[in-house]
């Protein structure tokens, strides 16, 4: 979604975890996909 | 003032009840009366409990009593707390941007986050620019080692989680115990003034103008998404709203505005409108000149008002907008009971017919040396939109 190397989109970090093919994915997406945006909204917010 | 929560008939509305009027309000239906907030700042709380603010920012339990007696004292609808600086991340972060004062007031001084060399960086990937030029340079505890740096960042993420949470779990045993409306919001920023703020600064930007025209309008057109993206949490219930704070259009020439901040502005508010969220600005100094576009946004945006006309600006956009704001804070500072009272009534007859409106003050109280007057001020004026702002 965001060209940046801090900013992995869970479609990204799917592929570069093929460890987790097997685990809900709906559950793992939901949670690895709000850290990540956790922290873009802390920075964000930082500049506010 | 202890007690006073009675005699402000503050159990007359229910929670469920006020949660209506808000529902109605953002969807543009005349409510059952008049929605109101209580516009302290927590500062002016902290001060009217007879707390120290720097103490009760630093140990944010504290800050339970400190609303729950704005709560007894003060009738509102919502929880009275608006913007909040919490010192501890701050600290932890090494802020240049926001730093607490010798009285404990949260500062913004200004400052430059983003050098004029750097705009090419900033529009090419706006989030590598933040992590490695901005935010170390504005927050000097992460101008330091990777290590160090995880560190450091890793306290100030568990500081801010901590602190919020605490906020979170008072201000659902306030909504719970006074039946308050319960409306969350996100704050989000119109990408001129994001890049303005912290990134280059106020005269940084007002000189990139004329030096670097494509660049500023290239850097916010970078920035909107992250801005859209800020302000779409997927947390906020209905009624809720995400916060946009204005603070640059007011000093830019007609032109300048135009090209430069009314396009993605207008582009942010329709994002948060097609995803179904209510948009509630600041509309801080004066935005008489701008009303036209105000109007061209999506029906029902929520508009508080700090200066202009208020006869003018229902006219103009009262049927499409919800209006709030216009009532002078200084006014509970300056002014008798009576000219108080009269400057309540004034705004209500004039901005309260048809509904689309919300009293709040054109700004929070801050702390003052008057926190009596100002608090038995507060008092009467809000009491007085209670019994008189029902439709």
């Amino acid at each position: 979604m965001f060209c940046s190397k801090y900013y992995t989109s869970w479609e990204e970090y799917r592929k570069q975890h093929p460890e987790l093919a097997d685990k809900p994915e709906e559950l793992v997406a939901l949670k690895i996909q709000k850290y990540e945006d956790d922290l873009l909204n802390f920075f964000l917010g930082l500049l506010m | 003032m202890s007690g006073m929560g009675e005699q402000l008939g503050l159990s007359q509305t229910s929670g469920e009840g006020r949660t209506q009027l808000f529902k109605d309000l953002f969807a543009g239906i005349k409510p059952q009366r008049v929605p109101l907030t209580n516009s302290s700042s927590v500062e002016f709380s902290i001060a009217h409990a007879g707390l120290n603010i720097a103490e009760v920012l630093w140990d944010l339990p504290k800050l339970e009593y400190v609303l729950d007696k704005a709560c007894r004292d003060f009738i509102s609808d919502t929880v009275p707390i608006g913007g909040i600086r919490i010192p501890s991340y701050y600290q932890i972060l090494g802020s240049r941007p926001i730093v607490m004062s010798s009285s404990g007031f949260m500062q913004h001084p200004e400052v430059v986050g983003l050098l004029a060399e750097e705009y090419d960086e900033f529009i090419s990937s706006p989030y590598n620019c933040i992590v490695e030029k901005i935010i170390p340079r504005l927050y000097t505890a992460l101008d330091t080692e990777p290590d160090k740096k995880a560190l450091t960042l890793a306290k100030a993420m568990k500081a801010y989680c901590d602190d919020y949470a605490v906020l979170g779990d008072i201000r659902a045993k306030l909504i719970e115990k006074y039946g308050l409306a319960s409306l969350s919001s996100v704050t989000s920023e119109a990408p001129f003034d994001f890049v303005a703020d912290f990134l280059r600064g106020f005269k940084g930007i007002i000189g990139d103008l004329r030096r670097y025209p494509g660049k500023v309008a290239a850097a916010c057109e970078a920035i909107l998404p992250y801005l859209i993206k800020k302000g779409s949490s997927p947390d906020i219930n209905n009624p809720g709203f995400v916060f946009l704070p204005l603070h640059m259009a007011p000093y830019l020439r007609p032109n300048d505005f135009e090209k430069f901040y009314w396009p993605t502005f207008k582009a942010l508010v329709e994002a948060f409108v097609e995803a179904g969220k209510t948009v509630n600005l600041f509309v801080e100094s004066d935005w008489m000149r701008y009303l036209p576009y105000l109007y061209e946004l999506p029906e029902n945006t929520v508009m508080r008002f700090e200066f202009g006309e208020p006869g003018v600006v229902k006219k103009e956009l009262g049927e499409r907008h919800i209006l709030s704001g216009f009532y002078p804070a200084t006014l509970l500072q300056t002014g008798s009971k009576q000219q108080c009272l009269d400057q309540a009534k004034e705004l209500l007859e004039i901005l309260a017919p048809g509904g689309r409106y919300w009293f709040q003050l054109d700004k929070q109280i801050l702390p003052c040396n008057n926190t009596e007057k100002v608090a038995n001020n507060l008092q009467a004026v809000l009491q007085y939109v209670y019994d008189n702002g029902k439709y």
